[in-house]
C-alpha cells in the first residue's frame, strides 16, 4: 500500500527542506577514516591482551597441576578434598602445605623466571614495534 | 551511485579492499550529518555522532547481506546512534540558521517571503518540541524522501506504526502551527 501525501504533506515537506544541511565539514571523510585507523588499532591490542591472559591463565593452571601431580605421584603426599564445612580448612591447608615444600618452590622459581622473561620479551617487542611504527 | 554499483563495492570492501571505504563515506556523508544534524541539534555533537557512524557501519559491515539499501541499512545506525546521544545529552537549543536559503525563492513578493520564513521558523521550533525518535521521523519523510516501507525497516517498526506516528506528528505540527500553513499557502 502505498502512502500518498495530502496537501498538508506537501506544504510541511517545502516548508521544512530549508532545515536540510547537507553539507559536509572540511575533512570529514580523513577524521572517518583515522576513527577507523584507531579503532582497529585498538581491537587488535584487545585482542591481544585477551589473548596473553588466556595464555597466563592456561599456564598458571597448568603450573599447578603440574606441581599436584609431581607432589602427589612422586612424593606420595595425599591430597583429599571434602565438602564438608570443617575438612575445608584443613584441606586448604594441605595444598598450602604442599606448594609450601622445598620442590615446589624450586618448581615456583622456574616458573617466576619464565614469566619474567615472558614479561621482558612483551616490553621489548613492543617497544621495538613501536620504533618500527614511528 | 547506482545500487548495483554500491554493492559491488560493498562486496569488495568485505573482500579486504578496506580503503574504498571512503567512497561510501563521501557518497553518504551529506545525507547522513543532516539527518544526524536534525535529532540531536548540536552541531559539533552531530559531526562527532556522523563519525561514528561510518566507524560503526565499517565494522559491522559483515553484517550487511544487501537485504535493504546501504543507506536504509545506513539510516538505521544513523537511527540508533543519534537516538542516544540524544538520550546522553541534556538538551540544547540551536537556533535555526538557514533561513537565508529561502532568499532563493522565485517569488517576487518580499512579504510572501517573510511569511515563508516566519513559517519556517515556527516549523522548525515545532519540531524541536518534537522527542527525537518522532524528529527522525519526520525528517526521514519529509527532507530524505524515505518512504514508509524504508522507515519501517530504519525504525524496525510496522508500517501501520509508522503511519500513525507520522499522523500523530502532523496533527502534533498543525496543532503548534495552527491554521498557519495554509494560510500561508492559501
Amino acid at each position: 500500500m502505498i502512502f500518498v501525501m495530502d496537501e498538508q504533506d506537501i506544504n510541511i515537506k517545502s516548508l521544512i527542506s530549508p532545515i536540510n544541511d547537507e553539507t559536509v565539514p572540511f575533512g570529514f571523510e580523513n577524521k572517518v577514516l583515522e576513527k577507523i585507523k584507531r579503532e582497529v588499532a585498538l581491537r587488535e591490542s584487545r585482542k591481544e591482551t585477551i589473548q596473553n591472559l588466556l595464555i597466563v591463565v592456561l599456564a598458571a593452571a597448568l603450573f599447578s597441576g603440574a606441581l599436584l601431580l609431581i607432589n602427589y605421584y612422586y612424593f606420595n603426599i595425599s591430597i583429599s578434598f571434602s565438602f564438608n564445612v570443617l575438612d575445608i580448612t584443613e584441606s586448604i591447608k594441605g595444598v598450602t602445605e604442599l606448594f609450601k615444600s622445598k620442590e615446589s618452590l624450586i618448581w615456583i622459581g622456574i616458573g617466576a623466571n619464565i614469566a619474567i622473561l615472558l614479561l621482558c620479551e612483551r616490553i621489548i617487542s613492543e617497544r621495538l614495534n613501536k620504533k618500527v611504527t614511528d | 551511485m547506482k545500487k548495483e554499483e554500491e554493492l559491488r563495492l560493498i562486496e569488495r570492501i568485505k573482500e579486504g579492499e578496506t580503503s574504498l571505504y571512503n567512497q561510501l563515506v563521501s557518497h553518504h556523508s551529506p545525507k547522513i550529518l543532516s539527518i544526524v544534524r536534525g535529532v540531536v541539534r548540536n552541531r559539533e555533537d552531530a559531526e562527532e555522532v556522523a563519525q561514528d557512524i561510518f566507524v560503526k557501519a565499517y565494522f559491522s559491515l559483515k553484517g550487511f547481506r544487501g537485504e535493504c539499501s546501504f543507506s536504509t541499512w545506513l539510516f538505521r545506525i544513523a537511527y540508533n546512534m543519534s537516538i542516544s546521544k540524544t538520550r546522553s545529552k541534556k538538551k540544547i537549543n540551536v537556533p535555526y540558521e538557514n533561513i537565508e536559503q529561502l532568499q532563493d525563492n522565485s517569488s517576487s513578493d518580499i512579504d510572501i517571503i517573510e511569511e515563508r520564513e516566519k513559517m519556517v521558523k515556527i516549523l522548525y521550533e515545532a519540531i524541536e518540541t518534537l522527542d527525537p525518535g518522532d524528529r527522525f521521523l519526520v525528517l526521514s519523510f519529509y527532507n530524505h524522501n524515505k518512504s514508509i516501507r524504508e522507515i519501517s525497516e530504519i525504525c524496525r517498526m510496522s508500517e501501520s506504526n509508522v503511519k500513525v506516528r507520522l499522523h500523530r506528528i502532523k496533527k502534533r505540527l498543525s496543532l503548534l502551527i495552527g491554521d498557519k500553513i495554509d494560510f500561508c499557502y492559501g
